[in-house]
């Protein structure tokens, strides 16, 4: 879709809802599912003589996200107030930070079809939510209730080349903000919104040009979609010789198509300035050790950790670190001496389509359980077959491996007379394709050992079976 | 500078304020001779410029734990249109072009409280009482609070319809028993339009807040309450406390209890004439440049600004949140110990209120000055400041040489800075406050508007009053793109400068004398038509403000008949040392018998007209 000549330009702004009990500045409680107009006070009202005093989770949680990012976390940030009139905005202001911000620096690695590419973070800031406005033909009604929940922003540099990438990174920072408890990472409810800014240059210059803004995207496909259809619309516009206006724009999902934002009444001069009513933001150094000690495993290096400690390729360590359960899952498993390479395929397919979508931390079997089963697997006390039969029975009647297997007498066939009979009165029931088998068809020899599979309703040791065929039929 | 008709637009446009074409020739021409006035700031260093009142203040932030929200009724309970639990405003967009807006609609007039006049001014025992010589006298049950109580609303009703101090008075419940536990017993006190109530109503004299009631207590409310105080009235102020006259009021002027021709100074102009004319034993009100101390001292009563941090402002009603406190105004040094003791301290609402031990400042003040070093200018320069100022400072300097102390020269020539730095910050920060006040959740709407811009802007614009109108303005201009770093910045360096002046200066002396005005009270109406005249007012006073220091005036003689005050300040936190030194200066000039005798007369005069 771009032509050789231009690149894009692609940044994103980020805001994560934090995951704090109460709001930033006030106490009342976050919840996104409460009437209207009923999570409100003085403070997040707006009322006159009311004054803000803020949540020190909230400050947390955003240095550890800048640590994770690998972000300076400023020992001494402050907020200010950016000035917009917005009936949703009680205060005619937000509470943000501007010069001096929380985080800075830092960057996120994504993985694309050119390789691997780290993406620089510009800044996080912390800085409070607006409420709600739904506009009808006769006015707009006002629901303050998400007024003055905690947001982080998290902006990259313009470094994003391809819609794809952006959408890689979100999703990236998504996982990240997931696994580190600071947002629930819900798009749809907005807890996780993102803006993204693009612009087009020819390729070989280093300014930028025009950028225009794309508001409140709210899933990963609608970031890389809304971009596609902007750059395709920036670069109509400058082959057709014009120019980009920078402007705000709207992605409409249903449409597929950006719209500009009704233009709001004024100009934007936010006339930002230290917010007098609450003193610079303090990160002691005990507070960063505190959370460096309390930080887990990033998604990306526990990808790197499982692939050289249990030799799994990419897209398997993908599979099982990007999901923090399943981790968890796979390395007990492993722990109680399962190989890696029995667990990976038991995980990925029975187990995975077992969940069917769920956590795995709802399955039904724990992973010592599960090894206990996978264990007489290996051993070939059972066959597979039975394994999954096992499997079953232990999520329906609560049991451990061993009872399933007696409850279900899935011992394997191994060895004796039992097996030898079986694989005799087999070979005696198609004397003509064991006629067909010694005159060369050697396919044949999956058949019987199908046959005699079925006849044992699966619990002859295949290892066993296929020595005792070979005997007979030769 | 001059202001073009393009830049008032744009100032109107993102302050959302509506003024008439009259209004804005008249603030175009204010704004540019404030400006050309503080064209003389020093240029800036960016870096070196600080950005919030105390930088080395670092604190106050508050456990993640949930404390319950108001209902749903509760919240929308003051809003003027509300549906389906929702606050409701016209839509964002006009319906449809319309060719011309509707003429503006002007609210009714809000009429004063009536309170009956009765004739004759009489004089009481009870009323006159210090808040010290009170709590001596229902110790020894020579009188109860409510006795008290009856007797102070009995010359409240003869006296206001004089002076307007007062703007509201609660409902008086003659069945009423005040409580007799805490410390106050049960006395009354009176609070400034800005402090909130809880349940009462609160205007801050504006228009834009008609029929709001408090729907909390402020902290100071909550303590002198819980101290086993009561509530009174409220009392009359500059529209938001912007002003030195107590003029801008949409309840009226209050006048001076000495000379009813003249302001009691402001803002808060109608604390320090109720406490002067013995109209309350007490009265909490608010300094932001000067608006305890001028007013006291135009009254002949003592006021006090506690330090930056050392007073909870939860429930105080911004105007410049850096520089605001709440202080006492009282006829003695000895009461604003008193209500000093009651209201310092630390507030989980305010995180710029310091957690620090409050000093026991009502044993300071019979300690006397003896060997303390206090510094004086030793000229005030080419500052304008009248004869009789200057006549009464040396008068105090003698008298604290007399009583023990160790005068030091001090030359601070930061001083005249002050009055340029302080209106850019504190009307930036004003024009921000006030952002809040748009008739969506609280308070007055203008009628019929179409749209939310029209609504923002009307409301605004009628609410507001020219003085508010124009720092707001003021103040957008300073914070707007292209100006704040040759306004906003500089003005901060020169607060930064000033602060570090002063903490050089305590390496000298352990507190400073000042005057508190370049002039005796003015003649009311005198200084409307030139706004800078009246920021001029402030110069003596806004130094304390910008550094966040405490300070407070104390009556130090008269002059053709009104008082004159002295203003001591002393470094942070040392209220200490501040009242050891005011409470000297009141030995030196006793100013009781004389005030009682003057406002007696002034008022028997019935008034006069101004
Ligand atoms: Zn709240």
């Amino acid at each position: 879709m771009m032509s050789d000549t231009r690149e894009c330009i692609i940044g994103l702004e980020v805001h994560a809802q934090l995951m704090t009990r109460s709001k930033i500045f006030c106490g009342c409680e976050v919840a996104s599912d409460a009437e209207p107009n009923t999570l409100t006070c003085p403070v997040c009202l707006g009322l006159p003589g009311a004054l803000p005093v803020l949540n020190r989770r909230a400050v947390e949680l955003t240095a550890r996200l800048g640590l994770a990012l690998g972000c300076r976390v400023n020992t001494r940030s402050v907020m200010a107030r950016k000035h917009y009139a917005y009936p949703d905005l009680p205060k005619g202001y937000q509470i943000t930070q501007y010069a001096q911000p929380l985080c800075e620096g830092g960057g996120l690695t994504i993985t694309t079809s050119t390789g691997e590419r780290r993406i620089g973070i510009a800044r996080i800031h912390i800085e409070d939510d607006a409420g709600k406005s739904v506009h009808g033909e006769n006015g707009s009604l006002i629901d303050l209730n998400r007024c003055g929940v905690p947001l982080a922003e998290i902006v990259t540099e313009p470094a994003l080349r391809h819609p794809a990438e952006a959408r890689a990174w979100l999703r990236e920072l998504h996982l990240l903000l997931v696994r580190l408890g600071i947002c629930d990472g819900n798009m749809e409810l907005g807890s996780l919104r993102c803006d993204v800014n693009v612009s087009l240059r020819l390729r070989g210059e280093s300014t930028l040009g025009p950028k225009t803004e794309i508001k409140n995207l709210n899933s990963f496909r609608n970031v890389e979609r809304a971009l596609e259809r902007e750059i395709a619309r920036q670069e109509g516009i400058l082959k057709s010789g014009g120019c980009v206006v920078s402007e705000t724009l709207l992605w409409d999902a249903a449409a597929g198509e950006v719209l500009p934002l009704r233009s709001k009444e004024g100009s934007h001069d936010y006339r930002y300035f230290p917010e007098p009513d609450l003193p610079p933001i303090v990160v002691e150094e005990m507070l960063l050790q505190r959370l460096v000690k309390e930080m887990p495993e990033l998604p990306a290096a526990c990808r790197n950790r499982l692939r050289s400690e249990y030799d799994l390729d990419k897209q398997a360590a993908r599979l099982i670190a990007d999901d923090a359960g399943l981790t968890v899952y796979f390395e007990t498993l492993c722990a109680a001496g399962v190989e890696p390479t029995r667990a990976l395929r038991w995980l990925r397919g029975e187990i995975l389509h077992r969940l069917g979508g769920c956590e795995i931390t709802t399955f039904g079997v724990s992973p010592t359980a599960l090894a206990e089963l996978l264990e007489l697997e290996a051993t070939e006390r059972i066959t597979t077959t039975s394994a999954v039969r096992i499997l079953d029975w232990m999520l329906t009647e609560g049991g451990c491996a061993g009872d399933g297997l007696r409850a279900l007498d899935l011992e394997s066939i191994a060895a004796g007379a039992h097996l030898d009979e079986l694989v005799q009165r087999t070979l005696a029931d198609h004397p003509h394709k064991v006629e067909r088998y010694r005159s060369g068809e050697r396919r044949l020899f999956g058949f019987f050992m199908g046959c005699v599979m079925t006849a044992s309703s699966g619990r002859a040791n295949p290892t066993e079976l296929r020595r005792l065929l070979a005997i007979h039929l030769d | 500078m001059r202001i073009s008709e393009t830049l008032i637009r744009h100032l109107e446009g993102i302050a959302r304020l509506e003024t008439s074409r009259e209004e804005r020739r008249g603030l175009r021409c204010d704004l540019g001779r404030f400006l050309e006035y503080a064209a003389d700031l020093p240029d800036v260093d960016p870096a070196q410029a600080i950005g919030t009142a105390i930088p080395t203040h670092l604190s106050g932030d508050r456990p993640d734990e949930i404390s319950p929200s108001l209902s749903q009724t509760e919240a929308l309970a003051a809003a003027p249109t509300v549906r389906a639990g929702h606050f409701l405003v016209p839509p964002v967009l006009p319906a449809a072009a319309d060719s011309s807006p509707p003429p503006l609609a002007v609210a009714p007039p809000v009429a004063n409280p009536s309170i009956p006049v009765t004739s004759s001014v009489g004089e009481s025992a009870l009323t006159a009482l210090s808040l010290t010589e009170a709590l001596q006298g229902l110790e020894k049950g020579e009188f109860s609070a409510a006795e008290y109580r009856r007797d102070l609303r009995a010359r409240i009703q003869q006296i206001n319809p004089v002076l307007n101090a007062y703007c509201y008075l609660e409902p008086s419940d003659e069945a009423e028993t005040p409580s007799r536990s805490g410390t106050l017993r049960g006395l009354p006190f009176a609070l400034k339009d800005n402090l909130h109530r809880l349940g009462e109503p609160l205007q801050c004299a504006s228009r834009i807040l008609t029929g709001y009631r408090a729907p909390y207590d402020a902290t100071v409310t909550a303590k002198l309450l819980a101290a086993g105080g009561s509530g009174l009235g409220r009392t009359n102020m500059d529209e938001f406390g912007m002003g030195s006259s107590c003029e801008y009021s949409i309840h009226g002027s209050t006048r001076n209890p000495w000379s009813p021709a003249h302001s009691p100074g402001g803002s808060s102009g109608g604390a320090a004439a109720a406490v002067a004319a013995d109209c309350a034993l007490f009265a909490l009100g608010s300094d932001t440049g000067g608006s305890l101390r001028q007013p006291a001292a135009h009254c002949g009563v003592v006021g006090i600004k506690p330090t930056y941090g050392r007073v909870s402002r939860y429930g105080l009603v911004a105007f410049a949140s850096s520089l605001d406190q709440v202080g006492p105004i009282t006829r003695d040094v000895r009461d604003a110990a008193q209500v000093l003791e009651l209201i310092m301290g630390a507030d989980p609402r305010d995180a710029t209120c310091r957690d620090l031990p409050t000093p026991g400042l009502m044993s300071e003040v019979d300690n006397g000055v003896r060997g303390l070093r206090i510094g004086v200018p030793s000229g005030l320069g080419r500052m304008a400041v009248s004869s009789s100022i200057r006549k009464s400072l040396n008068d105090a300097r003698e008298a604290l040489v007399a009583e023990g102390a160790r005068i030091v020269p001090v030359d601070l020539p930061e001083l005249e800075q002050g009055v340029a730095a302080y209106y850019l910050l504190a009307n930036a920060e004003a024009s921000s406050n006030l952002a809040r006040f748009d008739g969506v959740r609280y308070g007055a709407r203008a009628a019929d508007c179409a749209d939310l811009a029209t609504l923002y802007s009307r409301t605004r614009g009628e609410g507001f009053g020219p003085e508010v109108k124009r720092r707001i303005l003021l103040g957008a201009f300073t914070l707007s793109s292209g100006y704040y770093a040759a306004y906003y910045l500089r003005a901060q360096q020169v607060r930064r400068r000033l602060t570090d002046a002063f903490d050089r200066l305590w390496r000298r002396c352990e507190c400073l004398l000042l005057p508190v005005t370049p002039g005796p009270a003015f003649p009311l109406q005198s200084r409307l038509a030139d706004p800078l005249s009246m920021y001029l007012e402030d110069l003596f006073t806004v130094p304390a403000s910008l550094a966040g220091l405490p300070a407070g005036s104390v009556p130090l003689g008269l002059c053709d008949g009104l008082p004159l005050g002295g203003q001591v300040v002393a470094p942070p936190f040392a209220e200490a040392t501040l009242i050891r030194t005011l409470a000297a200066l009141e030995r030196a000039f006793p100013m009781r018998a004389t005030r009682g005798a003057a406002v007696a007369a002034a008022l028997a005069d019935g008034g006069g007209e101004p």
